[in-house]
């Protein structure tokens, strides 16, 4: 079947049109969301929480744009409000901390490890992932959606509602600015 | 010098770490939890409605407003029926009043 009948269906209510969707985006979801909040439950959560909203809301999809690209948005948005959410919650869990009641979990969070990544990129990769923590939002999003979901930089331009020249300029100074975060974490602990 | 060196490359292996990674794959029963989880919402739509409905502040403003209601129905009701039952009785003095005339016509026929 294809993405307009699955879509027309979907509309319709129909609830095998709504589990082969969820068959079909699943992982691209659950993928865009864990590289995103950085924590399995998180974004099993946010997966839910995705396929939710679509099931409530493609009545309100019109077919301007693809379906990957509306559905890319609606995750991307809901795990950047997570990640603002848990920023928030650190910073009261550090007030906490200062009367001795938060746990130590919401202040040092645990390293990531991404379930995709090559076994022997592991270590690196959990320093790279700590560093994206620290790009600016754009930034960040454009080049997990370029290393992690292997969009191409014309599709990410649609996604993000910006040119193709303003995603490679976002891609060029993420990766400048991971390698200064990089280059300083590395001298800082005497690698 | 060496040591620059060994940073830039740990910095260009962590940069090239992501590369051949593979998509992460979502928890098994995906569609059996989202289900489980929009039945519970309906659910608990109603127990918040109905939680609501029984909070004391809110039955009590409820029964408040049922009674202004009903008081505000009933004024308007009593006032108006007045002029309404003005209007049909003098309808209908008109209308008996002209079919008495024309009953008297009838009645006074002269032969």
């Amino acid at each position: 079947m294809n993405q307009p009948d699955l879509i027309v269906q979907l509309q319709q209510g129909d609830e095998q049109a709504f589990k082969r969707l969820v068959d079909e985006w699943q992982d691209m979801v659950y993928n865009t969301a864990i590289s995103i909040v950085q924590n399995e439950d998180d974004a099993d959560d946010i997966t839910q929480d995705v396929f939710i909203q679509v099931y409530q809301s493609v009545s309100s999809f019109k077919g301007e744009s693809k379906f990957s690209t509306w559905l890319y948005r609606i995750v991307i948005s809901k795990a950047l409000d997570h990640v603002k959410k848990k920023k928030r919650k650190k910073r009261f869990a550090f007030v906490q901390s200062l009367f001795g009641t938060a746990s130590e979990e919401e202040i040092h969070p645990e390293e990531f490890n991404h379930p995709g990544v090559l076994m022997e990129n592991r270590e690196r990769a959990a320093e790279l992932f700590k560093a994206m923590q620290q790009l600016p939002d754009n930034q960040r999003i454009a080049f997990t959606l370029h290393k992690l979901e292997a969009q191409k930089h014309q599709d990410i331009a649609v996604i993000m509602d910006i040119s193709l020249t303003a995603v490679e300029s976002l891609i060029a100074r993420a990766k400048a600015n991971l390698r200064k975060i990089l280059n300083a974490y590395y001298t800082n602990n005497n690698f | 010098m060496k040591n620059n060196e060994h940073i830039n490359k740990l910095t260009d292996e962590a940069l090239n770490s992501l590369d051949g990674a593979s998509r992460a794959t979502a928890k098994p029963y995906l569609l059996t939890r989202l289900n489980a989880r929009m039945q519970n919402a309906k659910e608990s739509s109603w127990d918040n409605a109905l939680r609501f409905i029984s909070k004391p502040v809110v039955a009590l403003a409820g029964l408040c407003l049922v009674v202004v209601i009903n008081a505000t129905v009933g004024y308007n009701y009593t006032e108006q029926p007045a002029t309404t039952v003005q209007d049909d009785v003098y309808a209908s003095v008109d209308e008996y009043s002209s079919s008495v005339t024309v009953l008297n016509d009838i009645e006074n026929v002269e032969p």
